[in-house]
């Protein structure tokens, strides 16, 4: 095989996803103004292999194995058919307006962003095969699920408890679906998929402050992660909390244009279906799933009286979540084996959780953000936050610290009521991914409201 | 008389920002540095690779037993047997039981292997350069049946 050949191979199934992303969100928006150029790239791509990863799903489930030429085919005229319903059904007279001045801007951001995943490259190049949780859990099931054929559902056999069989599989099904054309099991393509999702996340962050603020201060976010270098390690370990770190982003972004009051019923779609594919990333996805979910129909609910409205907003929300998130549904109801890494603190009598748990959690994540591993960015976060403390708590954000609060808090609770870990050990492994797929968030939240008027 | 607009809260957080990407940078660049230098020294090694070239023979086995006399707890072994498992995807090592028709032995060194060997009663069917010692349970099928 050629070098261009293998390079086209491994290129294609990313591509043919962007072009399944793109014909969606061209369909969700076909009748209202679609959102900015370089949002709809990041979405589509974000969201092409999501659907991707759902669409693989059901096929080796329809097959009881991955068969190769089926996935390729189904991928193939699922696109057709989105890409042929979008031109049909798309209003073209909605044209997104770009000025020159706008297009310069996008261009100097988008070549920003190229150069800014020049480090993390040479840095992945280090790290061909990944971290320890990429060969133990992630690519493990990817490669299961490509060459077990029928035998795939062993990969849940509780026996293999330290690959976590519970951990829902989207990150393993777009490695899968990105090894099809090249048909073989290349380290590259987990590779490719997660400087793709940093990418995406970077691309997404720093577009959606571009547009809400308008001020060149979005250039800065995208500098300050991957110049950081244990940001740089995370983000190319193959592990999928940059993967849950994009899709949060983009159920974020839905959820607070609709709360905003621009188009509900589009953008609570795109949102449904970032929070299903949330909710495949990991457990943690379905509990930030859940928590924004919850509150964003709360803060709807409060906001408009008019039940008219209100359907509009959790009528498309419910419908597209249930769709998206069938895939956790039916691999929690059917494949999960449970938990087999859970202690209940709380009524066990040989591992109870203690006051020394909880000391030692609080105390932890104190030591975790003041780790010189994070080069004094939780002070910056923090700085930000005590600074510009009432744009951060204004009304039209307010879905973000309280998100926030409700999910730090939930896994800290997690922390305490599951015993089966020494809590030391485990804090010390997982809490700093946990900060990671969270710290996007942070510092879109501070820079959205640096920018702000605290009324708004 | 109008106040300077260029000494705010916001400028003075952008200003920290500023420093700290410029802060991050020069880390970042020693990093890549450092890691390059040693690359140079030491080409990265996937240990899993040690246990490659088996899949044929296991290729439809579910489980094979696993032996070793090294302590998984050890970090350096348990990264080894970890990814030895990825590479035998997706047969599944089984430490627990020794009585499955194939099994591996990665020990220290091959006396060890070859004493645990003879006192299973296994045929060794195929050895690497690496010491990894793959056997057969003569006595299998019969318990099988």
């Amino acid at each position: 095989m050629t070098t261009f050949t293998t390079y086209t191979l491994r290129a294609l199934p990313y591509g043919v996803s962007f072009m399944m992303g793109w014909a969606l969100i061209h369909l969700i928006f076909r009748k209202v103004p679609k959102p900015p150029l370089l949002i709809r790239m990041a979405l589509a791509e974000g969201l092409g292999l999501g659907l991707s990863a759902w669409i693989t799903f059901f096929t080796v489930i329809l097959f009881d194995s991955y068969q190769r030429p089926f996935v390729i085919l189904i991928q193939c005229i699922v696109t057709a058919a989105l890409i042929l319903l979008s031109l049909f059904l798309t209003d073209f007279k909605i044209r997104l307006r770009l000025n020159r001045q706008d297009l310069k801007n996008i261009s100097l951001l988008l070549l920003m962003l190229i150069l800014c995943m020049i480090p993390l490259w040479l840095h992945a190049k280090y790290y061909p095969m990944g971290g320890w949780d990429a060969w133990e859990v992630w690519n493990y099931k990817a490669k299961f699920i490509f060459s077990a054929e029928d035998k795939w559902t062993n990969m849940f056999q509780p026996m293999l408890w330290r690959s976590s069989p519970h951990y829902p599989l989207l990150l393993p099904l777009v490695n899968v679906w990105g090894w099809s054309f090249i048909n073989q099991t290349t380290p590259a393509i987990p590779m490719i998929t997660s400087m793709v999702f940093v990418f995406l996340t970077i691309c997404l962050l720093s577009a959606v402050l571009y547009h809400s603020t308008k001020s060149p201060t979005a250039l800065l976010v995208p500098g300050l992660l991957v110049t950081l270098p244990f940001f740089g390690i995370l983000s190319i370990s193959q592990y999928c909390d940059i993967v849950l770190s994009f899709y949060l982003l983009s159920s974020l972004y839905g959820l607070i244009k609709t709360l905003e009051g621009s188009h509900t019923a589009p953008y609570a779609i795109l949102s449904g279906i970032s929070l299903g594919m949330l909710s495949f990333t990991k457990p943690e996805g379905i509990v930030a799933a859940g928590i924004l979910l919850l509150l964003s129909s709360i803060l709807f609910i409060l906001k408009h009286r008019d039940p008219t409205i209100r359907r509009t907003f959790l009528l498309p929300l419910s419908l597209s979540f249930g769709l998206s998130s069938l895939t956790t549904i039916i691999f929690l109801v059917m494949y999960s084996p449970g938990n087999q890494t859970f202690i209940n603190g709380l009524a066990s009598e040989t591992s109870p959780s203690t006051i020394y748990r909880l000391k030692m959690i609080l105390g932890f994540l104190l030591f975790e953000m003041k780790s010189a591993k994070w080069n004094g960015i939780w002070f910056f976060v923090l700085g930000g936050l005590i600074l510009f403390y009432r744009p951060c708590l204004r009304r039209g954000i307010r879905l973000i610290p309280l998100f926030l609060l409700a999910y730090i808090l939930t896994v800290l609770s997690y922390y305490f009521v599951n015993t089966y870990f020494e809590i030391g050990w485990w804090l010390q492994n997982t809490l700093n991914r946990i900060l990671f797929s969270l710290l996007p968030v942070f510092l879109w939240w501070i820079f959205d409201s640096i920018n702000a008027n605290p009324e708004t | 008389m109008k106040k300077s607009s260029f000494l705010t809260k916001r400028n003075f957080f952008i200003g920290i920002a500023f420093i700290l990407i410029g802060l991050n940078t020069i880390s970042l660049f020693q990093k890549i540095t450092r890691m390059s230098q040693i690359r140079k020294k030491i080409p990265y090694i996937f240990v899993g690779y040690k246990f490659s070239g088996l899949n044929d023979l296991l290729k439809d086995k579910t489980y094979i037993s696993y032996y070793t006399d090294k302590d998984l707890n050890e970090r350096t072994h348990a990264l080894q047997f970890a990814q030895a498992q990825y590479v035998l995807t997706p047969t599944i090592l089984d430490r627990t039981l020794l009585n499955h028709e194939y099994i591996l032995f990665d020990c220290s060194n091959e006396e060890t292997a070859f004493e645990k060997i003879k006192e299973l009663g296994v045929i060794p069917i195929r050895k690497n350069q690496f010491g990894i010692i793959l056997a057969q349970n003569p006595n299998y099928l019969t318990k099988q049946e």
